[in-house]
């Protein structure tokens, strides 16, 4: 059993929630609201995904391709967010 | 209040806020869309989004045309509800029968648009399926493509996101670029106008050694603020370094440029900053209409640079054309 808030890697829906979090780094806050639609969305398309018939086997490989796409796009934003901050800042 | 449905207005000045049309295609939308075409099995899938007058492609599977005219898009008719349109077979429907892609190429015979709606509530455009065979979206496809279409705008208000300054609200350099290059193949394509005009805070070093980071932010916002505030729907404003902005005035001759730009400067000569009701700002601004002696985007942002330059050289607070002219104060 997972620890509380904790996605357990085990399922589908474990690795879904823990996927779109770049390791190693922490995300500002004003992305983590779009994080979190993220992951809801990744869930209701994997609830249609079972609906419609198909198994987890078929499911995770095109869940991935739409995890890393946005997960690139996010280390992207959270890098241009970070030299905004420290390059171009006001405050150095 | 005028429902969301029917603010053409609001609606497109919604889209305008992404500023994604004439962008370059990106492989996070069309990994979408080869999903639509797998997972559907359809042969043709779309990004579409809807402009004043034309259908525009952000990503595109099957399709050979990246854009139309709105009143030739299926989609178009998408935005305009706010269920999925489902089209089993567009030989009898009314709206598609007569469709000039139903009567000929590509022979157009079923179509699935999901709308792509914006964070505050307007249909941008429509995710869709395409078939050239008749066929029912069963329910369980419709809520897949419903999904698909919900993490288009993920990717969209991601990347409306990265491209905003934190501290400013202003676009970051690299989405102004992005906006030069948009007016570059407006240019290209239509004959339309557009200047920029690049501008930096006059002895900034100093507010920021005198009176703290703090009160330099401060500056900053302030002055964002007030170009924001004189922007017209069209036109760009971004953040290209510390203390550097530039407008990118869409549809603008040299002396309308040159207008606007004297517009700013005064506006910043008049503002008065809040927690330092004291101190007066002033900018050098540089002016750079595009024509066709700019080679590049590098060649016309580097015009500008030359320009503000000059007006720093010769006294600040003072605008600059890149031909050499200094305009007149008034």
């Amino acid at each position: 059993m997972p620890s509380c808030g904790q996605p357990d890697p085990a399922n589908l829906e474990g690795r879904l929630l823990a996927a779109p979090q770049p390791a190693g780094l922490e995300i500002p806050p004003v992305l983590r609201d779009s994080v979190a639609r993220h992951q809801a969305n990744l869930l209701r398309l994997l609830e249609s995904f079972r609906a419609a018939g198909m198994d987890d086997a078929q499911i995770e490989p095109a869940v991935t391709v739409v995890i890393d796409s946005y997960r690139r796009e996010l280390l992207d934003a959270i890098r241009s967010l970070a030299a905004a901050r420290d390059g171009a800042g006001g405050t150095p | 209040m005028l429902d969301k449905l029917y603010d053409e207005a609001a609606r497109l000045a919604a889209l305008d806020r992404y500023s994604i049309l004439d962008t370059q295609p990106e492989a996070q939308f069309d990994k979408i869309t080869a999903l639509v075409r797998t997972v559907l099995d359809v042969p043709m899938a779309a990004v579409s989004l809807i402009a004043r007058d034309r259908q525009w492609l952000k990503s595109r599977q099957g399709l050979s045309v990246c854009e139309m005219p709105r009143d030739a898009s299926f989609c178009t008719h998408t935005i305009q509800r706010r269920e999925p349109l489902v089209v089993p077979d567009t030989t009898l429907h009314p709206l598609f029968a007569d469709h000039s892609a139903v009567t000929g190429p590509p022979f157009i015979r079923s179509y699935l648009g999901i709308q792509l709606t914006s964070a505050d509530g307007y249909n941008l455009g429509a995710l869709c399926a395409i078939d050239l065979r008749p066929r029912s979206f069963r329910d369980a496809e419709i809520r897949i493509m419903s999904n698909f279409a919900a993490l288009v705008m993920d990717e969209m208000e991601l990347r409306l996101i990265a491209q905003s300054d934190f501290l400013t609200g202003a676009l970051t350099r690299r989405a102004f670029m992005t906006e030069m290059d948009r007016a570059w193949s407006r240019f290209g394509r239509q004959g339309e106008t557009a200047a920029i005009v690049l501008f930096d805070i006059d002895h900034f070093k100093k507010i920021n050694d005198s009176r703290g980071h703090a009160a330099g932010d401060a500056v900053l916002r302030a002055i964002a603020a007030c170009c924001a505030g004189q922007l017209r729907g069209g036109d760009a404003f971004g953040r290209l370094g510390g203390e550097e902005f530039a407008i990118l005035l869409g549809n603008t001759d040299p002396r309308e440029a040159a207008l606007a730009a004297d517009r700013v400067r005064r506006s910043v000569a008049a503002l008065r900053v809040d927690s330092l009701p004291d101190l007066s700002v002033t900018v050098s601004l540089g002016i750079a209409p595009l024509t066709s002696e700019v080679a590049s985007l590098d060649e016309w942002l580097a015009r500008a640079d030359a320009a503000m330059y000059a007006a720093k050289q010769s006294g600040r607070n003072r605008c600059c054309a890149d031909d050499g002219r200094r305009l007149e104060r008034s």
